[in-house]
């Protein structure tokens, strides 16, 4: 343990000046004026994620993501020393700049490590539920609009990204995702379930209900990965807007499954089960894209689709049921404000 | 700014006005839309909220090319601005292409959103035109054909509602007026104007987005199918976004 707390602490230490640095050349790098003209990307931002937002983000991240980045730390170090001597710890600092250009084994780590945390987020669903109350439907439409404009906010990062790289196989990319989504829905006969309707009396609707929610973490898994490959604050970013995303999915699947007798530790469980696809695919979608540069745009462009597809045929129809649509509108657009605020104009 | 002669300042009016006629394109569709069934008001407003949507994901895009911070700060005073003007509809008497009540307070809205959207977009023209006349006719033509999505976004909650098809261009023209009334000045100032540019772009972006939002989707699910709602509703961002990107 001594040996490990060292190297975790000094990696720690590492990250902390590296973030002074970035702090100090911040200066410098704001105040860049009038990338005029009408097209799309912003020009400083192209080919690269060492752009100003990347660094205005980074110095955001440390200071909410602290425990998370000791956590990690601390998680590597363990990793590391159980892999050959020889490997550095401290590497992986630079790592993650690497795993654009092929996806290293600490890169896929990190991914494994981010979306897990999304996937168990889940389980902070049934708190709410705790003592048998039911949390009140308003709230649950506003944490829903939340999530909703957190996933734009997010799908309009990436649809930035992806039309940068190649606008046309982001672009067909985005179609396959919607028509895919869309597809699992009407196939698997969901696609006017209602998720939250605790007094349908139907055996099968329990589990139409799990199959949906299932479904949308292998999809959601998809964008965390394509997410991680632009760089892995925008990755992160992204896992954060899916696990609060998480939460309200769970809050609703949790009072669904204990109103049929399901306890509620077992239905923390259940919410942390279905999302494993989550992390499956967020793993295997980001050493695919490293693997296969070629399907970089495509995955991109599939994840804004099956996002904004998500959030058009779940969330916002949900939320508008739950809670009234000027509120539902405000905190949604607030999210999306937050995010385009955060990612600033890294591509 | 002396070296702008008068006769370069009537080609940018010329060229801006060019683009607010082509709006009115966007409503040629509607022509052959006949029946009006509660299913055509929900696509309708599903494709005029994708069509939004898209839209001010280009104006987001550009704008935090200027400053993302101003950008989201217009955003929120365009959403206020949506917020007061719901408000001074809800509290009168509106009448609209001889429509009462909420269908004709819908319209106004769109049409209001819709013309504060084009002060900033044609603030842009004509920045864009300061920075180069050359490209001038390469933007005029770029600027008139994206135009005319948001010609057929206005027509989309217009028409269903009633409107005659004529008087959807009508007021799809009337939308994108400001574009060569403010593209003098703008072009005329360039310097001066560049560093609003990303307020008025954000907040062009907010009043549209939130318009989306509390309006646009709330009906086209109360009226139609989820699937097929947020199907055509996702199609249109993609669609729109490829179509701005290219043009």
């Amino acid at each position: 343990m001594g040996a490990r707390g060292i190297v975790g602490v000094r990696a720690f230490l590492r990250v902390a000046a590296a973030g002074g640095r970035v702090l100090g050349a911040r200066e410098d790098a704001g105040g860049s004026e009038g990338a005029g003209g009408r097209s799309w990307a912003p020009r400083e931002a192209v080919g690269g994620s060492e752009g100003a937002g990347g660094r205005s983000w980074a110095r955001a991240r440390l200071r909410a993501f602290g425990p998370v980045v000791r956590a990690r730390t601390r998680a590597f170090g363990a990793v590391a020393s159980a892999r050959a001597r020889g490997r550095r710890v401290a590497g992986w600092t630079g790592s993650w700049r690497i795993t654009q250009e092929r996806g290293d084994v600490d890169g896929t780590l990190t991914v494994l490590l981010y979306s897990s945390v999304a996937a168990l987020t889940a389980s902070l669903g049934v708190l709410p539920l705790i003592g048998g109350r039911q949390p009140s439907q308003r709230l649950i439409g506003w944490a829903n609009a939340l999530a909703a404009g957190l996933m734009l906010g997010v799908a309009y990062a990436l649809m930035v990204s992806g039309l940068e790289r190649n606008a046309l196989a982001g672009g067909a990319g985005a179609v396959v995702g919607i028509i895919v989504v869309y597809l699992t829905h009407a196939v698997t006969g969901v696609a006017q379930l209602e998720l939250n309707r605790l007094d349908e009396p139907r055996p099968e609707y329990g589990y139409q209900v799990i199959l949906v929610n299932a479904l949308h973490a292998a999809h959601e898994g998809i964008a965390i990965g394509a997410a991680m490959a632009v760089d892995l604050s925008f990755g992160i970013l992204m896992a954060l807007a899916l696990a609060v995303h998480n939460i309200p999915e769970a809050t609703i699947l949790s009072s669904l499954v204990t109103s049929r007798g399901f306890r509620l530790r077992n239905a923390a469980l259940l919410c942390v089960a279905l999302n494993v696809n989550q992390v499956l695919l967020a793993v295997v979608t980001f050493s695919l894209v490293a693997a296969a540069p070629v399907l970089f745009p495509w995955a991109l462009g599939f994840a804004v689709g099956a996002l904004i597809y998500l959030v058009m045929v779940e969330l916002l129809p949900e939320s508008y049921r739950e809670a009234g649509h000027t509120s539902i509108a405000l905190v949604t657009v607030v999210a999306m404000g937050i995010v385009v605020l955060l990612r600033g104009r890294a591509g | 700014m002396n070296g702008v002669s008068l006769n370069e300042v009537g080609l940018v009016f010329l060229y801006a006005l060019i683009t607010a006629l082509a709006t009115g394109l966007g409503a040629i569709p509607f022509a052959f839309l006949t029946t009006m069934s509660k299913r055509v008001v929900a696509y309708a407003n599903a494709l005029a909220a994708g069509l939004m949507l898209g839209a001010s994901f280009g104006l987001v895009a550009e704008g935090t090319g200027y400053g993302s911070t101003q950008t989201v700060a217009g955003g929120l005073l365009g959403v206020l601005f949506i917020l007061a003007t719901q408000r001074w509809l809800s509290g009168h008497e509106v009448e609209f292409g001889g429509i009462r009540g909420a269908g004709a307070r819908q319209m106004v809205l769109i049409v209001v959103v819709m013309t504060v959207h084009s002060f900033s977009e044609g603030v842009a023209v004509g920045v864009s035109f300061g920075g180069g006349a050359a490209l001038a006719t390469v933007i005029t033509v770029a600027i008139a054909v994206h135009n005319i999505p948001e010609g057929l976004a206005i027509s989309a909650v217009l028409r269903p509602q009633g409107v005659s098809v004529l008087k959807c261009a009508g007021w799809s023209v009337f939308s994108s007026l400001p574009q060569p009334v403010m593209a003098v000045p703008a072009f005329w100032f360039v310097e001066q104007v560049r560093p609003a540019l990303p307020w008025g772009l954000g907040f062009a972006a907010g009043a549209m987005t939130f318009m989306v939002l509390v309006e646009l989707l709330p009906e086209a699910y109360d009226q139609g199918p989820k699937p097929s709602v947020a199907f055509l509703a996702s199609v249109s961002i993609i669609a729109m976004v490829l179509f701005q990107h290219f043009l």
